[in-house]
Parts: C-alpha cells; structure tokens; sequence
C-alpha cells in the first residue's frame, strides 16, 4: 500500500497498482524504494485527490497507455466511455483542478480524459456563448472585431 | 495546458476559439501543429513530393523561386512581380470566395491551407462548378 498526503494534509491509503498510474508517484517509488512513509503532493487538495484517486481505481485494469507522443495530434474527443464521461460531471472549477492535478501527477489518460471534455465544452459554441462559459471578457476592438470575424467566417455554414 | 486542449478541437471550433479574446487568439492562430494536423486529417495537404517544385510557393511550402529567368509574356508593362507565384494569403482566401480582400495574415500558413481547401471543396460540393469545353 502507498499513502498519498494531499496539501491540507490528509492522508489517502492506496493500493500500489493504483498509486503508480500517476508517473509521478511511478518514479519516486523507484527512487526511494517501498516506505511506508506518506508522499506529500503539496499541490493537491484533498478534495481533488479524491476524485483523481477514484479516476486511478477505476482505471487500475487498464493495460498501461502506448507511449505516444503528446505532441501527436488525435482526431478526435467524441470516444470518451459514458463511466469517464459521468465522472468528469463536475463544476468547472473542479474540473479545472483536477486537469492540473493531472498534469503534475503525469496522469496522461486523465489528462487526455480531461482535455477532451473541455474540447467537447467549446465544440459548437459561438464565441459569445464562449466567452460567457469561462468568464472571458472580449478585449478587441471594433475594427480588430470585424477583421478576425472576416478571417475565420469561411468556417462557419452559408 | 491550453495547447493540449486545442488538439482535440475541429477546424471550426479553433476558429470560433480564435474570436473570443486577444489571449484565446494568439493560442488558437499561433498553434501550427493542430492546423497541420487538421490539414492532414482533410487531405487538403498537398504531397510535396507531387509537387512541381516551381509550385511550392503556392502550398506555403518552400521559397518563392527566382523569377528572373522566366519567360516574359508581354515586353510592355507586365513586370516579374506580376509573374511571381502568388503566396497563400487570407486575402487570396478572400478573393477564393469572391468576397473583398482582408488585411493581410499574420502567419499561419496551415490555417490558411485549410481555409482554401475547405473553400475549395465546398465549392465543388455545392457544384458551383462549370464545365468548360474546347469542342
């Protein structure tokens, strides 16, 4: 068993399997060997490390992804299994964490789960519904407006 | 993290992504490799190999060849300029689907691939096409 500690200091007793999906954790194992001291991940909440250890306890089956480049470009976000799907309905503040959990946890199908849930987000939005969805506040110009609205309006059904 | 995220995204949604802010264009227009990957994935990329390398120019992908050792058409008033390959533009986009010509591009040259070749074959699919004949 492993023990993660989250930055409010709570402790997570994990199975080794579900622990090590997370390259992180994978390589300091390597390096200081079994211990049954709790690795401290000072850049996670409890509340975020919950949900990513109960992303890594579904997933502990999975064979270990191919390892692809990330700078590969997929084709697509649409093949995402309704169980990841229903797991990834949280708020977006949630959400967000739990993609940078991701990232510095080096968790890349959950990253990748993430990503394309974001995508998925922004897919058939106009950039006003966009904008209203993140809090984005619109900083062109009208000129500059009209400019960028000619330059990608060939993208948009006639 | 805004990088991994545009890698899942379509041609249209990178350019709906592309009018939202300053920031959110400058990531969306400025990410080559996602618009080369969305080019590939249509088949509007052209084989360079297949390609004569004088036509290069007109994919974006290689240098304008020197033009001085062509064959002039007219003595009068048509200058080299007029015979250098036109470079894949947003204003030639414009002009593809007879609207008015933009501002010039600020440089992505996949982008603008694309625009054309989606242009283009949208152009065939509605058949605005006409057949011409030398009978």
């Amino acid at each position: 068993m492993v023990v993660l500690q989250s930055s409010d200091g709570k402790n997570f007793t994990v199975e080794r399997g579900v622990a090590i999906q997370s390259v992180l954790i994978k390589n300091l194992l390597e390096d200081i060997g079994e211990s049954d001291e709790p690795i401290p991940l000072p850049n996670v909440s409890s509340k975020v490390l919950e949900k990513v250890i109960e992303y890594c306890e579904y997933h502990v089956d999975d064979p270990s992804p191919i390892l692809d480049d990330l700078d590969e470009i997929p084709k697509r976000s649409d093949d995402i299994t309704p169980q990841d799907e229903n797991y990834m309905k949280v708020d977006q503040e949630l959400l967000f964490e739990i993609l940078l959990a991701a990232n510095y946890m080096d968790i890349k199908p959950l990253l990748e789960l993430g990503c394309k849930t974001v995508a998925n987000m922004i897919r058939n939005k106009t950039a006003q519904e966009i904008r209203t969805m993140f809090n984005i506040v619109d900083d062109f110009s009208p000129e500059e407006r009209e400019q960028i609205k000619k330059e990608n309006e060939w993208a948009e059904d006639h | 993290m805004a990088h991994h995220i545009l890698r899942f995204m379509d041609a249209r949604t990178l350019c709906r992504s592309a009018c939202v802010s300053k920031r959110w264009r400058q990531v969306a227009d400025g990410n080559r490799a996602v618009w080369r990957a969305r080019l590939a994935d249509a088949r509007y990329m052209p084989e360079p190999t297949r390609v004569h390398p004088l036509c290069l120019p007109h994919f974006g992908l290689g240098p304008a060849p020197p033009t001085q050792g062509l064959v002039r058409l007219h003595d009068d008033d048509l200058s080299t300029a007029q015979l250098a390959p036109r470079p894949a533009t947003a204003a030639a986009v414009a002009e593809a689907r007879g609207g008015l010509v933009t501002s010039p591009a600020e440089g992505n040259p996949f982008k603008e691939l694309f625009a054309r070749g989606y242009l283009l074959d949208r152009k065939w699919a509605d058949g605005r096409s006409r057949q011409h004949s030398f009978a």
